[in-house]
């Protein structure tokens, strides 16, 4: 069966400003690609790592956010989590074309259909 | 003749010229200014000590001690004191040094008697003259930033006009929302980034009055934040676009209705609460994003942190957690619920 994800996800991230992307599946298991060698695929898992340990942040708020964005001097990171186990997370440039697009990106993913 | 109600000290080395300007003065005022005259700093402090003299009016040019330099001491020890620079030699160093020491206005010494009735009349404006209600300051000793959140968090009214040698500009509050800003060409926020990016200059809280438009609609501490983020970024030039359409839109979608602010100092002493009700586990909670925040720059380094948004199906949060703030405010959109 074809992986939706792994279809979608490369094709969606190809604008100007995108440094990395990533998605940590249900079971764990992590992809990551790099489009800036500043941040390389071992980074992006990293990340995905941390952000996945940064869930008990909000999981007291209500309702439960759709996306967090944490943004820095030179760089926005944003971490989208699904219900049913699927997680996102993108760094971008600030003010570029993927920084702008992020939230289409997030709601993309969000509605997006995977098979179990 | 009316009974005099102003009494005016003029100080000048040149006794001829103190005299034209007693006779004068003393008919053009038809009696309401008694005049009082002084050719040398020692003799115009004695007649400053009764206390009397509402308006000083001093020569720039004399000897031992020119007027500039005189006008700054008196202007220590008498405050209220009302002064005025009269001079022959017009200068700007000279004009921008009166004014730095204190003098109201830096007049050139007429020639003719038509001149002679426009100074009268200045300084007839001048004793007339009552300050508006309101402070003002310099924005080198007091950060603009200060002045809006005082004004916000104090759910004031009022006007802050901000000017320095390169734009003049306003920020309207009302009710302690920021709702307007107009800086040079630009309007909104962009102004009012343009204005907090200024390295100096003065600025006057003034009575609020309400503007053409309304510009601003986000609750001020997003627009605050976001200002400064932008400001860090780089401040906006001159003659950019009236409105920033795409930092806008966020924010006016943003402004239905604030449900919890919280801004503590960096050690955590709150500074403002509102509908916030577990305060010290928010505080705690800010602490938390900045540790993970600072977890995630050592894995990534993107520079320092500057914000967590927070999307939620009914809303938004930021917080920013800092050395000197934690900040954290949430906002609900009216479309999408209630409060959460």
């Amino acid at each position: 069966m074809k992986d939706p994800v792994k279809e979608w996800l490369p094709q969606r991230v190809t604008q100007t400003g995108v440094l990395a992307s990533g998605i940590r599946r249900p079971n764990g298991k992590i992809s990551a690609q790099c489009a800036d060698a500043s941040c390389p695929p071992a980074v992006m898992e990293n990340l995905l790592r941390q952000l996945d340990g940064s869930r008990a942040l909000f999981t007291t708020e209500r309702p439960a956010p759709r996306w967090v964005t944490f943004s820095f001097e030179h760089g926005q990171i944003r971490y989208v989590t699904r219900t049913d186990g699927w997680h996102l997370a993108v760094v971008v440039r600030p003010e570029t074309d993927a920084a702008q697009n992020l939230d289409t990106l997030s709601e993309e993913f969000l509605g997006l259909k995977i098979g179990k | 003749m009316s009974a005099p109600q102003h009494q005016v000290l003029f100080l000048d080395d040149d006794r001829e010229f103190l005299e034209a300007l007693s006779d004068m003065f003393g008919v053009m005022s038809g009696g309401s200014w008694k005049i009082h005259t002084a050719n040398s700093p020692d003799a115009a402090m004695e007649v400053l000590k009764s206390g009397k003299i509402k308006l000083l009016v001093a020569d720039a040019n004399m000897p031992v001690l020119d007027g500039i330099q005189f006008v700054g001491m008196m202007k220590r020890r008498y405050p209220t004191l009302k002064m005025v620079m009269l001079t022959s030699d017009v200068t700007e160093e000279k004009r921008n040094a009166a004014l730095e020491a204190g003098a109201e206005l830096f007049i050139e010494k007429a020639q003719s008697p038509e001149g002679m009735k426009a100074v009268f009349t200045m300084l007839g404006e001048l004793l007339n003259w009552s300050p508006r209600d309101g402070f003002q300051g310099v924005l080198r000793s007091v950060s603009l930033q200060d002045v809006i959140q005082m004004e916000c968090v104090g759910h004031n009214s009022s006007v802050i006009e901000i000017c320095n040698e390169h734009v003049l500009g306003r920020i309207y509050i009302e009710e302690g929302q920021i709702i307007h800003a107009a800086g040079g060409e630009l309007l909104g926020e962009r102004a009012l980034q343009k204005l907090l990016s200024l390295p100096g200059g003065s600025f006057e809280l003034a009575p609020f009055e309400a503007p053409q438009q309304r510009t601003m609609n986000a609750p001020w501490m997003i627009l605050l934040a976001e200002a400064t983020r932008k400001v860090e970024v780089g401040a906006p030039r001159l003659g950019g676009p009236e409105v920033d359409a795409i930092t806008l839109k966020p924010l006016q979608e943003a402004a239905q209705q604030v449900s919890e602010t919280l801004v503590c100092t960096g050690s955590g002493q709150p500074l403002y609460d509102d509908g916030c009700e577990q305060a010290q586990a928010r505080m705690q909670w800010l602490m938390a994003v900045a540790q993970q925040a600072s977890l995630l720059k050592q894995t990534c380094p993107l520079g320092h942190f500057d914000q967590l948004e927070i999307h939620y199906p009914n809303g938004r949060a930021v917080a920013q957690a800092r050395e000197d703030r934690l900040v954290y405010v949430r906002v609900v959109s009216a479309s999408k619920g209630t409060r959460p």
